[in-house]
């Protein structure tokens, strides 16, 4: 009788060492049904930014070793003070005649994507209710798929962050697991109770990992996979960063190169040149107001049934749902994404832009970059009439071998004198 | 006259006229220019390259005037 009775306690202690271990995921684990309701996910932030445009500029880091060392003892002598030394060795000094380049196509697109589940605490005690506070999205999966119309591609992963961790990508793909920084084993101690009390360390050989992830992306449709490991709930802000290219279409901007601001004469601006740079923009036939695109969600959701009122999952009696979550949604708008070019011109019942006919009778739009130079250049061409040249004179106004045009011919001194309504204006 | 015109972010340009109906599927045009277009009636809608950017066809319209 005595032995039996040890037999049964030796029993009792080995069912509870191994029931009762935190290596355990669950108690029973049974999957459901499907359940699209449990889980949401929406864009809720987004930045868009134009990739790095490079200026044909050079610096003192640019010269040869000899040259540099003349060169700092000759600022070092000019410059005693310390900022503006640092300034004179580091400033860029553009290349004569040269043009910055721009890049209209291709930009960089940071998103922030919120990952929310179905709090219903009215159900918590329901025994039919599909929420605890102890359920968690396990895994999930989702996309972002642009439509082919719009000519815009995905080029680049850069970077994508969770509340988990932070990893650099810059490659089209990607395979990651964010881990806690230190690695090796970790110490949990474990009360159990049962006849007396036992108490032990158990060392756990597992590395404590939080999110297994995966990544792909290809032209039109970027993809994320991920997976908590235990405890991890995987709602919460995530940002994807990428890099994106819009088909392109060629077009010319012309800049003005006036003479220098404190040489300018009391007439204004004068112009000594006009210098032309061909460059893309975005290749489509109109400018959506919204560039959309279709998030698309799937979902594992671990719904705890019992043994939710415990932190550790080894007790829990855990039911499984999935879900689906197919949305179009924003993903940038006509401001964002369109170059703010300039023009001058009319807009009675339909806007008509001053143009260019070359030396060699080619005609070109004349599209300034930016509003600056298309206000120089206007303020200097209506304040022409006043720079001695008779206003009724009917010569076509020219800059170098380049002569001005609207409505289809030579603009002359005396539509700049009486057309009273040209103004500066965008032209997209 | 016939007249090419192209249309990209909303603005049309024509890059190209011709006394006679000469364009066809598949031809380059230089498609920087801007040129003088006053038109009727579509003729045809075709798809052409950019000399500035080959590799991709684009959409454009030839009118007559």
């Amino acid at each position: 009788m005595k032995k039996f009775a040890i037999l049964i306690t030796g029993f009792i202690i080995l069912f509870l060492l191994t029931g009762c271990t935190t290596t355990k995921r669950f108690k029973s684990a049974t999957y459901k049904a499907q359940d699209n309701s449990l889980v949401d996910m929406e864009l809720f932030d987004y930045s868009l930014t134009a990739a790095g445009s490079e200026t044909p500029g050079k610096n003192l880091w640019d010269l040869s070793a000899g040259a540099q060392t003349q060169l700092i003892q000759i600022l070092n002598t000019r410059y005693p003070d310390n900022e503006q030394f640092t300034g004179a060795l580091n400033h860029e000094y553009m290349v004569d005649g040269a043009i910055p380049a721009f890049d209209y196509t291709n930009m960089d697109l940071g998103m922030v994507f919120t990952i929310s589940k179905l709090r219903d605490y009215s159900v918590l005690n329901d025994g039919s209710g599909r929420f605890t506070p102890a359920d968690r999205i396990e895994y999930l999966k989702f996309s972002l798929e642009i439509p082919g119309h719009y000519n815009l591609y995905f080029t680049k992963w850069n970077r994508y962050v969770t509340e988990y961790g932070e990893i650099e990508i810059a490659d089209v793909s990607f395979t990651r697991s964010l881990e806690l920084d230190a690695e090796g084993p970790v110490k949990e101690k474990t009360d159990i109770t049962g006849k007396g009390t036992i108490s032990r360390d158990e060392k756990q050989e597992i590395r404590s990992r939080y999110l297994k992830l995966n990544g792909s992306i290809s032209d039109t449709r970027i993809e994320i996979e991920e997976e908590g490991t235990r405890e991890i709930d995987l709602s919460g802000n995530v940002i994807a960063d990428v890099s994106m290219e819009f088909a392109g279409f060629p077009e010319r901007l012309t800049i003005p190169l006036f003479s220098g601001d404190d040489q300018e004469g009391l007439n204004g601006p004068t112009i000594t040149a006009l210098k032309h740079m061909d460059v893309l923009v975005p290749r489509m036939e109109d400018a959506p107001d919204t560039i959309k695109a279709v998030l698309e969600l799937d979902y594992v959701y671990r719904h705890v049934q019992s043994g939710w009122k415990t932190y550790q999952e080894w007790d829990d009696q855990v039911e499984y749902y999935t879900g689906t979550v197919k949305k179009e949604i924003p993903l940038f708008t006509k401001k964002d994404y369109l170059p703010s070019f300039y023009c001058i011109g009319t807009e009675h019942t339909q806007k008509r832009a001053m143009k260019i006919r070359t030396g060699a009778g080619k005609e070109y739009p004349l599209r300034f970059k930016d509003y600056s130079d298309a206000s120089r250049f206007f303020e200097w061409l209506i304040g022409l009439p006043d720079q001695g040249v008779d206003p009724g004179s009917d010569n076509p106004i020219k800059v170098g071998n380049d002569t001005l045009l609207f409505l289809g011919k030579p603009l002359t001194l005396d539509q700049v004198a009486n057309e009273v309504d040209l103004k500066v204006m965008p032209v997209y | 006259m016939y007249y090419l015109i192209v249309r990209n972010l909303g603005v049309e340009k024509c890059i190209d006229r011709s006394e006679d109906d000469v364009y066809e599927n598949g031809m380059s045009f230089n498609c920087i220019p801007d040129l003088e277009f006053s038109v009727k009636e579509i003729v045809k809608k075709i798809e052409i390259y950019c000399t500035e950017n080959p590799g991709e066809r684009i959409i454009a319209r030839v009118y007559s005037d």
